[in-house]
């Protein structure tokens, strides 16, 4: 994966793009989605609210006028006198008794009075004891409540209180009738007024306000219902609460539908009502549907504007690459030609730029090195055809020898020692072997020139070792010999040398700094006329074609700036006692130098 | 590097990304205040919990456990079915060492007799009161009602006089296929009925059973609610089954009447017992004193036209007493597994072609 994206632009640019993209695209759509469901869940929940508070009241006015009815029932001196004073009238013998018809029409007719408002809503029982004896409930058959159980019980309990319970004679997980009960009297036995509401009248009292899809339930404060409407009927969201409430959770805890629990008043009374989601799952997936598929157009887009993109982004890139593999291949004269001016734009002209100065310096190298060359050759050329001089030198050695002529053995040797240096193929040699073909040098002029001079060297051990250019100090000697001691009987010409910025422990001189490369100095002094002016003035002077003339002090100083640097070279001077110094500076070292890596930049381009 | 960078941006998106959902997605704080504060107020805290399992029918559980609810402020979980049903669920607790129950509620002792592993003892407050011979000597178990077995015939299609009136009258050739019966696999007063008749008739379970089933024509209803019905629409003319269920049953109906057996018949209780491992034992001790209490026991003699097991209940005017014949509670619950197996072979061996 990570190669598959490293290699190619257009992959990498997809990518971002798609990273991009899907960001936007899918935490947009889901923002969009949540924040529309949030707005209409609110929205929803307020009208919830307010209709859950519409049915709360209404329930809550019907328990009010039942209140009110059995203030009523109370405070009436007939139902009174019927219930506490009439006991042993009315109990003995049902509701029908002798001499009790009168009496029972005007406890039925208070009864109805008081319970007008709130009749058609309930059913109203009057119960001495355990067993009823008024009632206004069509049904005939006599209904008896437990005395020691359930509402009666508790109603006694709490004399003056209304209670409100559920009937447990029908109870059932769907529901049962509420009973509203009081005990009011206080006869020889407990009389009790109560109301009972059933599942129908619930149901009656509030379908009609319950919305087509919603739920209502009415529970006591165990949340054991006494009615369940509409989309609450399968009972399951009731038991979900109970089950939250058991496990101390929030009542709404994994409930798919909204759930608003009111509590009414201080009856222990609760209703629940129950709306569906807002949203359903089909409409929250017809969203989520909407944003894959935009999710999909976007990698669609995605992929084709990161084609165009990158085609137009790497086309110069591929052009650059192009041409820098040209430039590899050597070509100096690859150019780009870019019709923009953007970054790109200037890019190329860089390029271009760059590789037209490589081409010069290329070039300049191409001639150094040609120089270079040309002067080697011209050396060789000098040096013609030494092997036969040096068989013929030797021949005249032996022949001096046997013929017994000393100086022309000697001549004849130190020639021949002077020829194998020259003919020998090495550019480097010790500092050593250089000053012993200088001495074979001097013993030859010494002889020609009938001991008018001497020869001193000073050069300390360690620098003997040292490496430098091949025949560099032959010709400045000669220079001495031939211009400097021209006429005179006792010429000194002395060699030394000696070294700066060189410490033992550093021992190389080609890795280390500028300012820090050790110097060889080598001096040649003579006590002779003197240099002239105009070949101090042709010495200082950096051009080399000036100093063609003379051959041997130019090959010097040519030779050691061409393999050195300008840095190097060769100075005189003319000191006021009288005498030339001839003063060599080179690399101090006592390795061979690699011959490739002189040559400089050129040739590491060309390998 | 590219991925990191990557990784970076996507968290330097993410993150208010996030932010907004988190804000979007929350409700309206008014709500989620009310919400918080009713659960917070009506909230059941363990020590007013208590899980019942149950074999009672609804209308026998939900006005007792209802009037506990009310009377002690404790909140009941019922899981209600059948006693077998109930009683395996408890041993698969007990067997997981998931404590979820604390009460099993109904079925005839001799399950509890037969079940003595997954139950601990209490004894009632009141136990003094209760009758002896229904208790547990190690007072596992602690009995609820006593359930006479009955017959009950179709009056419009059998007369009095054709009724049977014992035992041996059911092995009359006149029954043959007619007699209403509930599987005693799946109905734990089937059991004891075919247990009751076992005693009754003098056999071993060997004789008998294959007699019984033979008698049966290998027909049984599927659960003992389904006895009354289906010789009320005149399916079988006979049935047997519970006093308490015939009762209720004629309560409203008039197409039943009820015989108890000549030779003596059963009344084997239906118990109530702690689980083992209860995690509310305290209120479940609470409830057991709850239903042997005499407010209960009145209330159930008078709602579900049950016997008492309290034996300071006047009940010379609400019922008769019958003769009962010896009823080992602890033979019938130790036998339980040998004789149903002994069923189930006799009825799969008979149903073969």
């Amino acid at each position: 994966m990570r190669s598959w994206l490293a290699h190619s632009f257009k992959r990498q640019l997809f990518v971002v793009f798609l990273a991009v993209m899907l960001i936007l695209v899918i935490s947009g759509g889901f923002l969009t989605v949540q924040g529309f469901r949030t707005r209409l869940r609110q929205d929803y929940a307020r009208n919830d609210l307010l209709l859950d508070k519409e049915i709360t009241e209404h329930i809550m006015s019907l328990l009010d006028e039942v209140q009110e009815a059995i203030d009523g029932i109370a405070g009436d001196g007939i139902l009174r006198q019927a219930m506490e004073g009439g006991t042993g009238n009315n109990s003995s013998t049902e509701a029908a008794g002798t001499g009790s018809a009168i009496n029972t029409k005007v406890v039925y007719s208070a009864l109805y009075q008081h319970t007008q408002t709130v009749r058609n809503r309930c059913a109203v029982d009057l119960y001495l004891g355990n067993s009823r004896l008024y009632t206004t409930s069509p049904g005939a058959a006599a209904k008896s409540l437990p005395l020691d159980y359930s509402v009666l019980w508790e109603a006694s309990e709490n004399p003056g209180r209304t209670i409100y319970s559920l009937d447990p004679g029908e109870a059932s997980e769907q529901g049962a009738s509420l009973l509203i009960v009081q005990q009011l009297w206080n006869g020889t036995e407990k009389g009790y007024v109560v109301f009972r509401v059933s599942e129908e009248n619930i149901k009656d009292l509030l379908s009609s306000r319950v919305n087509a899809r919603d739920g209502f339930i009415l529970t006591n404060r165990f949340l054991r219902p006494l009615c369940q409407l509409g989309a609450a009927e399968d009972g399951e969201d009731l038991a979900l609460v109970r089950k939250n409430l058991m496990n101390r959770q929030d009542y709404t805890a994994g409930a798919k539908n909204n759930i608003y629990i009111t509590e009414l008043g201080d009856t222990g009374l609760l209703s629940l009502y129950i709306t569906p989601p807002v949203l359903d799952s089909f409409a929250v997936n017809v969203e989520y549907r909407i944003i894959f598929l935009l999710a999909i157009i976007g990698v669609i887009l995605c992929s084709l504007v990161a084609s165009r993109m990158s085609a137009w982004a790497s086309k110069p890139i591929a052009i650059f690459t192009q041409a820098m593999q040209d430039v590899r291949n050597g070509d100096l004269d690859t150019r780009i030609t870019l019709h923009r001016e953007d970054e790109f734009g200037q890019l190329a002209s860089g390029f271009n730029d760059m590789t037209s100065r490589l081409k010069e310096y290329m070039e300049e190298q191409v001639l150094t090195e040609r120089k270079l060359n040309e002067t080697r050759i011209a050396m060789m050329q000098a040096q013609l055809n030494p092997h036969f001089l040096y068989n013929t030198l030797d021949t005249i050695k032996w022949v001096a020898k046997s013929r017994q002529v000393p100086e022309v053995a000697t001549l004849s040797s130190r020639l021949a020692s002077i020829l194998r240096s020259s003919i020998s193929r090495q550019e480097f040699v010790l500092l050593e072997q250089e000053l012993k073909l200088v001495e074979n040098y001097c013993d030859i002029q010494k002889i020609r020139f009938d001991d008018s001079f001497d020869l001193s060297i000073d050069v300390s051990d360690e620098l003997l070792k040292c490496v430098v250019p091949k025949l560099i100090l032959q010709p400045i000697v000669e220079n001495s010999i031939i211009h400097g001691l021209e006429g005179q009987d006792n010429g000194h010409i002395e060699i030394k040398a000696f070294a700066e910025n060189f410490s033992e422990s550093e021992d190389t001189a080609d890795t280390a700094g500028e300012s820090n490369q050790p110097i060889l100095h080598i001096t040649v002094t003579d006590n002779g006329c003197g240099i002239s002016d105009e070949m101090l003035r042709l010495l200082e002077d950096t051009d080399p074609e000036s100093l063609t003339g003379h051959l041997g002090l130019a090959n010097v100083g040519t030779i050691i700036k061409l393999y050195h640097g300008a840095d190097y070279g060769i100075h005189a001077e003319r000191p006021a006692e009288g005498g030339t110094i001839m003063h060599l500076i080179l690399p101090y070292t006592t390795e061979l130098p690699d011959t490739a890596a002189l040559y400089g930049t050129a040739n590491t381009l060309q390998s | 590097m590219l991925h990191k960078r990557i990784l970076k941006t996507a968290k330097a998106f993410l993150l208010p990304v996030l932010c907004c959902i988190l804000l979007c997605a929350c409700d309206d704080p008014g709500r989620r205040k009310e919400i918080d504060e009713f659960s917070a107020r009506y909230g059941v805290p363990s020590d007013s919990q208590l899980i019942v399992y149950t074999s009672h029918k609804e209308e026998v559980y939900l006005p007792i456990i209802s009037e506990f609810e009310n009377r002690t402020g404790i909140w009941v979980e019922v899981h209600a079915g059948g006693t077998i049903e109930m009683l395996s669920e408890i041993r698969q607790n007990a067997e997981s060492g998931d404590n979820c129950c604390d009460i099993m509620f109904g079925g005839g002792i001799e399950a509890y007799a037969a079940n003595k592993g997954l139950f601990v003892p209490f004894a009632a407050d009141e136990k003094e009161h209760i009758a002896e011979e229904f208790c547990s000597s190690e007072d596992l178990w602690t009995p609820f009602t006593e359930l006479p077995i009955v017959f009950i015939y179709n009056n419009k299609l059998v007369s009095q006089e054709d009724a049977p009136k014992g035992w041996a009258d059911l092995f009359d050739n006149r029954w043959k296929g007619l007699i209403s019966f509930a599987d005693p696999t799946n109905s734990g007063s089937s059991y004891t009925i075919l247990n009751t008749m076992l005693l009754a008739s003098g056999q071993t379970p060997e004789e008998f059973i294959p007699r019984f089933i033979e008698q049966l024509d290998i027909k049984t209803e599927h659960s003992s609610g389904d006895v009354i019905p289906s010789v009320s629409n005149g399916k079988y003319l006979v049935g047997i089954t519970l006093e308490e269920t015939a009762l209720k049953y004629m309560d409203e109906n008039s197409d039943i009447s009820m015989i108890y057996p000549a030779e003596g018949t059963s009344a084997v209780p239906d118990g109530c017992a702690i689980v083992s491992g209860a995690p509310h034992r305290a209120n479940a001790e609470k409830f057991i004193n709850f239903i042997t209490g005499m407010e209960t026991q009145r209330y159930a003699i008078e709602q579900f036209h049950r016997r008492t097991v309290r034996n300071d209940i006047d009940t010379s005017l609400l019922y008769t007493d019958i003769p009962l014949i010896e009823y080992d509670i602890a033979q019938a619950g130790n036998d339980a597994e040998k004789i149903l197996s002994l069923w189930k072979k006799t009825v799969d061996r008979m149903e073969e072609p």
